[in-house]
């Protein structure tokens, strides 16, 4: 089931790893599509995936996210290194161009949930070790903050303002360079 | 340039901590498991506080500027100090040096990066940026100085000593550089000084850096009719990158045994000033016991009325493995396939010699 260890590109590419959600759930994946989490390449580097890798931390639902975020990407960095090791013609950049044009779509398409989900997949991406899904999630909750006043962050992610009037103005002061 | 651009942007790339064990942190949203019939939305919980301050860190890493980071500091408690413990701060370009001074102040955890891109800055303010930001700098340092073509206005940047820095880039524009009088850039394993003191050139360039592996001066003493003045002592510099004159008595670059790349550059033509430039490119490589690498930027000069075709001048060493030839046309129509072929037919004859030894 885990890695072939063969040393044969074919039969390493097709080798699958079983993944355990904290619910118990069980995904098989290949080895491409999990390798794109650190954590998870280290394990087979280390040959602990033989009997499934739990991951205590993630839920199924959001397992079979990552997974299928891993599935698309796993496929567009096997695209790129096939493209750009013998061809480079003009019609081959005008496939990566439309390929990395559809994988921005299904970002796009894949951060379209509800907050709580997304905050899991943050967690879940920094577990994991995904950088590619922890950069995107991550700019996802920048973007939503970038221009917005402390007062309208505050009410958009329900935090609490636990400052008192006195040391909300001492840092205010402090930091006057960036309120200007 | 770009290949400094991409190393910075690569270096700046979250290291997300591999092997990190599982986060003991409990959020609620983990408990909830998401949308199942409630919606995340319908929560009052406050999940961005929530997350662990390294995620927290890496979300204010993507803001725009560190003035929005450091804005987060008024929300509650939780965030006051956080955004002090970003190892970079990014500031729009030009950079505000005046302004950027209290944050750079500010920041609690040492930065590992800075990255400033100026525009006609004051060597003033330059110098006292670079001073708050040489006890706190572990990483790299970027301050480029884009400045419009002017003439030199006297002034100069004083450089403190980065003790702790591993990596410098300095294009200081049309300013000189005075250099720190006591002090070991004990780190360092990069630096580039780009175009310091263009128009005035640098009277004299003296480098302590024990670790430098990698040094590159660009078009710091180009103003022909001068003597370059340069002390380094880099023993285990590994690339060297030297566009300048050169003078054999008067840049004491000390052994450099671990020499493994040389860039430089040679001209096809005696210029017009009559300035031998080519005995300093052929100079440089005689003065290395061995170069197994050399890069070669033959330039061509926009104007080449008067001037003698003289590239035949340049020779080639023949311990050298790699060789690669940069063109740098300044004006259209050259041909530069005999200087090219000169230099080709050179290193494949050296080649060929070696083959038939063996």
């Amino acid at each position: 089931m885990a890695s072939a260890g063969s040393g044969d590109e074919k039969a390493a590419a097709a080798a699958m790893i079983t993944l355990i959600s904290s619910d118990n759930e069980k995904f098989e994946v290949t080895e491409a599509t999990a390798t794109l989490s650190q954590t998870i390449r280290h394990m087979i580097e280390d040959g602990c995936t033989d009997g499934g890798v739990p991951l205590p931390n993630v839920t199924s639902k959001i397992l079979a996210r990552v997974i299928e975020y891993c599935k698309k990407h796993a496929t567009a960095a096997a695209g790129e290194e096939g493209s750009s090791s013998s061809f480079s013609d003009a019609a081959f950049l005008e496939v990566d161009r439309a390929f990395l044009e559809e994988l921005e779509e299904f970002d796009d398409a894949f951060l379209e949930v509800d907050r709580a989900t997304l905050f899991d997949l943050i967690l879940a991406a920094n577990y994991l070790d995904i950088k590619g899904l922890l950069n995107l999630t991550c700019q996802k909750v920048a973007d939503s903050v970038k221009g917005k006043t402390p007062e309208q962050i505050r009410e958009m992610y329900n935090i609490v303002n636990d400052l008192t009037p006195e040391e909300e103005a001492e840092i205010r002061r402090e930091t006057q360079w960036a309120f200007e | 340039m770009r290949s400094i651009w991409d190393k910075f942007r690569a270096a700046l790339c979250i290291s997300g901590g591999n092997r990190r064990p599982p986060p003991t942190y409990s959020a609620p949203v983990l408990v909830g498991g998401g949308d199942e019939g409630g919606g995340g939305e319908a929560l009052q919980e406050d999940l961005l506080s929530a997350l662990p301050d390294d995620l927290l860190l890496v979300v204010l890493l993507r803001l725009p500027s560190a003035a929005g980071a450091a804005r987060t500091s008024v929300l509650s408690r939780r965030w006051r100090r956080l955004w002090a413990d970003l190892p970079w701060l990014l500031f729009p370009e030009p950079a505000d040096l005046v302004g950027m001074r209290p944050a750079l102040a500010a920041l609690a955890a040492p930065a590992l990066h800075q990255h400033i891109v100026a525009s006609d800055a004051d060597p003033g303010d330059a110098a006292a940026v670079l001073l708050l930001a040489a006890p706190r700098l572990t990483g790299m340092l970027v301050f480029h100085d884009a400045v419009p073509h002017r003439a030199w206005t006297g002034g100069n940047v004083d450089l403190p000593c980065f003790e702790k820095a591993v990596w410098i880039h300095l294009c200081l524009g049309y300013h000189g550089l005075a250099f720190p009088l006591t002090g070991v850039f004990a780190k360092l394993t990069v630096l580039h000084f780009m175009y310091l003191g263009r128009v005035k050139e640098l009277q004299q360039l003296t480098i302590v850096a024990p670790m430098l592996r990698q040094l590159c001066v660009c078009c710091c003493f180009i103003d022909g009719g001068r003597q370059p003045v340069a002390q380094i002592f880099a023993p285990v510099l590994e690339m060297l990158w030297w566009d300048n004159a050169y003078d054999m008595s008067s840049v004491q670059l000390g052994k450099l045994a671990h020499l493994r790349q040389l860039s430089t550059f040679c001209t096809v033509t005696y210029g017009c000033t009559g300035y031998p430039y080519n005995w300093d490119p052929m100079m440089l490589l005689r003065r290395f016991q061995k170069i197994p690498i050399l890069h070669l930027l033959i330039i061509y000069p926009a104007n080449l009325t008067d001037s003698q075709y003289l590239a035949e001048i340049i020779t080639l060493r023949p311990d050298i493995e790699e060789l690669s030839l940069g063109l740098g046309l300044s004006a259209r129509g050259h041909a530069f396939g005999p200087c090219v072929f000169h230099l080709l037919s050179i290193f494949f004859w050296y080649k060929k010699a070696e083959d038939e030894d063996i």
